[in-house]
């Protein structure tokens, strides 16, 4: 049996990204093999709502995982609202009420360092539009052990800040536009 | 550069600390188990791990790992509809009169204060007693002082108005040079005692409120506190975790859930320890 090349997708999105994990999970095969862990900047105070509205396009099942639930492949799963979201090496998710990372509970890098700990070069990291540098740290985690890091094309973003400081880090391996990522990621699946 | 370790270097130091301190470093995930070593280290200037191996057997360090290990960030009335609904439960408590609640493994007050005023509010302060734990003597402490963050003030007001409290905010602190302490009077009601997660106070409690700390363990030492919380909670008593935990299965022989979305459960009334 040969060995699938990669385990996870983790993708870290801010301002402007709701369109886009919308945009992208509409057009991922059904038969998406791999989990694909989300953390999106959200409002503290608002446990309900967004992931009803990813929900609505999605052709994947979007859950916001309670502590310690088994990741899944082909399930979406956000990062709940006022929580860190962390990988667990027995494959399961932890949550966190710690403090806030670059004044944000969940912190994409947190939640992409964590990742890069546990699935190593068979992850796949993007980052998408966002006001802010978190998510740069966690890129460069996913580098150093080897993983796939993808950032959307600055140019199609809302905002360039999170991708453009992913670039002060690191050289991604891809920088694609949000009909490039979805492209990239379906063809994992053939 | 931050000192990194393999999942079996980790594995060696929760075992060390567990032994060393009587605590249950070894059941903690190994996400947070290396994200707060990694801090610890990095505070204390710690760069190789024989280094850390020597610092365990120096009693002050180990006094002050219990604080370090600990979470302290939250705010007043985290989740404003949970506490709406607990002040609905304890109103119609039979026992609302005389209760007796724990709170384990406590490292920070806004829970506690949270509870306080609305005991306060609905008139059930007086004949209720409140039991914290923690392992650590300053964690304790700090509770005691009844500090609030000034950065955190405007939270604390917002959540106290989706609380849809009685009064307003400020009637419960003190101000003066811009630090916030809660009205002493409420903390009377506070028994305090410096002890691990499994030690419960003794006698049966009414409600355990402890949302959000078990977050920071594995999945077999939830089991361990399922018992603990049994054996401490009287028939009908509630647990209350955080909103994305869960009581850990099989549970359904001796509690349910009575609200889903708040996840506070219920041990059964019928059941005779």
């Amino acid at each position: 049996m040969v060995r699938p090349k990669y385990k996870a997708v983790v993708i870290g999105g801010s301002a402007g990204s709701f369109s886009v994990v919308s945009k992208l999970l509409a057009q991922l095969n059904e038969d998406f093999p791999l989990p694909v862990i989300i953390c999106l900047h959200r409002l503290k105070h608002v446990r309900s709502g967004l992931v009803e509205s990813i929900r609505l396009k999605s052709k994947l099942e979007v859950i916001e995982p309670n502590d310690k639930e088994k990741i899944k492949a082909g399930k979406v799963y956000l990062a709940p609202s006022n929580y860190h979201m962390f990988v667990e090496y027995d494959g399961s998710f932890s949550l966190s009420t710690e403090a806030p990372q670059n004044h944000s509970r969940p912190s994409i890098d947190h939640t992409l360092s964590s990742a890069a700990y546990v699935y190593r070069n068979k992850l796949i990291g993007i980052v998408l539009t966002g006001a802010n540098k978190d998510g740069a740290k966690g890129m460069k985690d996913i580098a150093d052990k080897k993983g796939t890091t993808i950032i959307q094309d600055p140019k199609t973003c809302e905002m360039d800040t999170m991708p453009k400081s992913v670039l002060r880090l690191i050289k991604p391996d891809e920088i694609l536009s949000p009909e490039g990522i979805v492209q990239y990621l379906n063809r994992l699946a053939l | 550069m931050a000192v990194s370790f393999n999942i079996s270097e980790l594995k060696d130091i929760a075992d060390q600390l567990t032994e060393k301190l009587n605590l249950p470093f070894n059941q903690m995930t190994h996400s947070f188990l290396k994200r707060r070593l990694t801090e610890v280290m990095d505070k204390q200037g710690i760069r190789k791990l024989e280094q850390l191996f020597t610092s365990l057997d120096k009693q002050l360090f180990r006094d002050d790992l219990p604080l370090l290990f600990s979470v302290s960030t939250t705010e007043l009335f985290r989740d404003a509809s949970f506490w709406r609904q607990l002040r609905k439960l304890i109103t119609n408590m039979s026992s609302a009169d005389d209760l007796q609640i724990w709170l384990p493994d406590l490292a920070s007050g806004e829970e506690l204060y949270s509870l306080l005023i609305l005991l306060d509010e609905i008139k059930c302060l007086d004949g209720t007693k409140v039991y914290v734990n923690h392992p650590s003597q300053q964690a304790l402490e700090n509770v005691k002082q009844g500090l609030l963050f000034a950065r955190k003030m405007d939270v604390n007001a917002y959540n106290y108005k989706r609380f849809e409290g009685e009064y307003k905010l400020e009637n419960y602190y003190e101000e003066s040079n811009s630090s916030f302490v809660i009205n002493a009077a409420l903390l009377k009601h506070v028994v305090f005692f410096q002890e691990g997660m499994l030690s419960a106070p003794n006698g049966k409690v009414d409600i355990i409120l402890l949302r959000n700390r078990m977050l920071y363990y594995t999945k077999d030492y939830h089991l361990q506190l399922k018992d603990t919380f049994d054996r401490a909670l009287k028939p009908g008593g509630l647990v209350c975790l955080g909103v994305k935990e869960a009581l850990p299965e099989p549970y359904s022989e001796r509690f349910e859930c009575i609200e889903q979305k708040e996840k506070i459960y219920s041990k059964y009334s019928f059941i005779k320890d």
